[in-house]
């Protein structure tokens, strides 16, 4: 690694002034998804602002909803009581993912920061347009098992690598931000771009901005939710085709339904017209299949990735048969 | 046709092996910038400096790369402390006159930005990065979080009362640990992990590096009670820790029962991984997650073994938590 250099700032303010003034200066929590890419030279950066101790690492439920400090741990919110009784489908999303290493360093703004795993993004002597805009994309007609058959563009196919921003969509969280120009906050469906033709743009937060807080609305429907993670390993691995999914039924009736898919977008992918077509009516093989169908009805997959039009609906299949009872 | 050129004269204290390495340094830009046509390094004969240097570059575009590129902001940073004084020319035999213009401009934005936003000033010195910070501090709103006693300079400043601490690139920081119950200071850049301060500087090679990307956990030692990879973090994020490598688990003569365990069972081969999987194996016990063979195979998945003694592995851990359960 190059040197940089390096503060711990003392409070988010001041870690967000000392970033914004610092010209090459990033964020760190964990570091273990940015001192990889800084290994790799897919980032460089010539200073780091500690956010570690900025008492932004409370995990918290209120009568309305949930909060994750942006620099709560992995584990911590994975083994949350309130998590896991209240939205299960964060806690597996979260034990899904990385090692248990990993889980007890990354934070959860960082995880929803983390770069996508694409190998030509992730090796700095390739063409990326994600890393050096402009400079083509390989993926395309090159390596593409890992990659995106829906959201994508000419520009980029990568998928989006955090399995907790697939259940985040699908709960409809929104995350908190703190930047030079005070406080917002962005639902989670407007966090995360599409690639278009600025694939180094990937998500909505501005220069200096920093994740504090993530909340989550805490609904009937998050009590009755799953995550589903296909990979091509038995664990600590990512996904190649991944399901949150939260469902409520009256008898076979579908009252709610909410649904979003990793491994398949070039964002945690969540399309409501999936939705729509399974929302009040009956719950039935069928009507599931239906609406795999109208997922994948946009689908542009590649050499590599053609599998996952059909192994996504498979798996939209699995985690509903197993929500609403069906099997 | 670019020209940049630059003339300069060395502080007389500088040894000439360090004059030697920075004149290679320059140099060296010819071969790292693909922009630099050609370079030319040598006395300047003027009589006004010692040295010159003088960079040949083909257009525009190359001259933005050439005043961009890492490794020119890397020859200077190493460079600068080193001159007692310096003066540098552009010029272009490209008789457009836009090109000078462009040129110039270029610099303007280029050059002078980062000195304008450069929170660190002049030559970076611990102690002139400390007062910086101190005063962002002291502008903040403030609420400390009691780092005073992990800063590392701090009682020697105005940063004494600051709740934060800042390293300039290239400068060195002192980190206090606690290691295997020992208390150990060592300084160290911002960018050296918390693997390579246990095996480098403190001498505890027990704790080994596989892939040194967090995939194998041949690194993993505990910290504050929780077991990470030591490859992944950097020591300087770790200022106060309580840190546990494969060097502190017996206690004299006698062995941890994970240790133990691992004997018994005869749960390695060629061992690169086996300090790793122990301190694993420790914390996952502490876990409670060894209800059943596939509960210790999950939760001991960020740890490979290249040997796959899994079988064995996996056995040892399922007995020793037996035994510290007892």
């Amino acid at each position: 690694m190059r040197a940089f250099g390096y503060t711990v700032a003392g409070d988010p303010a001041e870690a967000v002034r000392i970033a914004t003034r610092t010209p090459g200066s990033t964020y760190v929590a964990g570091g273990t998804d940015l001192l990889n890419l800084m290994r790799d030279g897919a980032e460089t950066h010539d200073h780091l602002v500690d956010v570690n101790r900025l008492g932004m690492g409370d995990v918290a439920v209120d009568s309305r909803r949930l909060r994750v400090g942006g620099s709560a741990r992995m584990r911590q919110v994975a083994e949350h009581a309130a998590v896991r009784r209240e939205f299960p489908v964060l806690s597996e999303a979260l034990l899904a993912s990385a090692s248990p290493q990993v889980r007890n360093m990354a934070s959860i703004g960082g995880n929803l920061l983390q770069r996508a795993r694409c190998g030509y993004f992730r090796d700095a002597a390739s063409p990326c347009n994600k890393r050096v805009p402009g400079s083509g994309c390989p993926a395309i007609s090159g390596h593409n098992r890992g990659h995106a058959i829906l959201g994508g563009s000419g520009h980029c196919i990568a998928t989006h690598p955090s399995d907790l921003a697939v259940a985040l969509v699908a709960l409809d969280a929104t995350v908190r931000l703190l930047g030079p120009g005070g406080e917002r906050a962005v639902p989670i469906a407007d966090f995360y771009l599409l690639p278009g033709s600025t694939p180094e743009q990937e998500t909505a937060m501005r220069l200096g901005e920093l994740i504090t807080r993530v909340d989550v609305p805490r609904t009937p429907l998050a009590g009755r939710s799953r995550y589903l993670k296909l990979r091509d390993r038995a664990t600590f691995e990512f996904a190649v085709v991944s399901v949150a999914a939260a469902l409520r039924t009256k008898g076979r009736m579908v009252q709610d339904v909410r649904l979003a898919f990793g491994g398949v977008g070039t964002r945690p992918w969540r399309d409501t017209r999936v939705e729509a077509a399974l929302r009040g009516r009956p719950l039935t093989g069928q009507a599931i299949a239906a609406a795999g169908r109208l997922l994948v009805r946009d689908a542009e997959p590649r050499e590599g990735n053609r599998f996952k039009v059909e192994l996504v609906q498979r798996a939209l299949v699995s985690i509903l048969s197993d929500l609403g009872g069906l099997r | 046709m670019i020209y940049h050129g630059s003339r300069f004269t060395f502080r007389p204290d500088v040894p000439p092996e360090q004059r030697t390495r920075a004149l290679e340094s320059l140099r060296d830009l010819g071969r790292v910038i693909p922009s630099v046509e050609s370079v030319a390094v040598g006395r300047d004969h003027s009589g006004e400096y010692e040295w010159g240097a003088v960079f040949v570059i083909g257009d525009l575009e190359g001259y933005q790369q050439y005043l961009t590129h890492p490794g020119r902001r890397r020859a200077d940073r190493f460079l600068r402390p080193l001159v007692e004084r310096s003066a540098s020319f552009d010029l272009t035999d490209d008789p457009d006159p836009e090109t000078g213009t462009k040129m110039a401009e270029l610099r303007r934005r280029l050059r002078e930005a980062p000195a304008d936003h450069d929170p660190l000033p002049g030559r970076h010195t611990r102690r002139t990065v400390l007062k910086a910070i101190a005063v962002t501090t002291a502008a903040g709103t403030g609420t400390a979080v009691g780092l005073v006693s992990a800063a590392p300079a701090a009682a020697a400043g105005p940063a004494a009362a600051a709740p934060a601490y800042a390293v300039a690139a290239g400068a060195s920081v002192e980190v206090a640990l606690s290691v295997n119950g020992q208390p150990r200071k060592v300084v160290l850049e911002p960018r050296v992990t918390l693997l390579d301060a246990l095996r480098e500087r403190l001498g505890l090679t027990g704790t080994k590096k596989g892939c040194d990307r967090g995939e194998c956990g041949a690194c993993t030692v505990l910290v504050d009670g929780e077991r990470v990879k030591s490859c992944l973090t950097l020591a300087v994020m770790r200022q106060g820790a309580e840190v546990t490598t494969v060097e502190g688990l017996a206690r004299g003569g006698e062995l941890h029962p994970v240790q133990e365990a691992f004997i018994r069972h005869d749960a390695f081969q060629c061992g690169a991984c086996t300090p790793g999987q122990i301190m694993s194996a420790v914390a996952c016990i502490d876990e409670g997650h060894t209800g059943s063979q596939a509960e210790i195979r999950e939760w001991m998945s960020g740890n490979l073994c290249r040997c796959a003694a899994y079988q064995n592995i996996v056995a040892a851990v399922a007995d020793a938590a037996k035994e510290v359960r007892r």
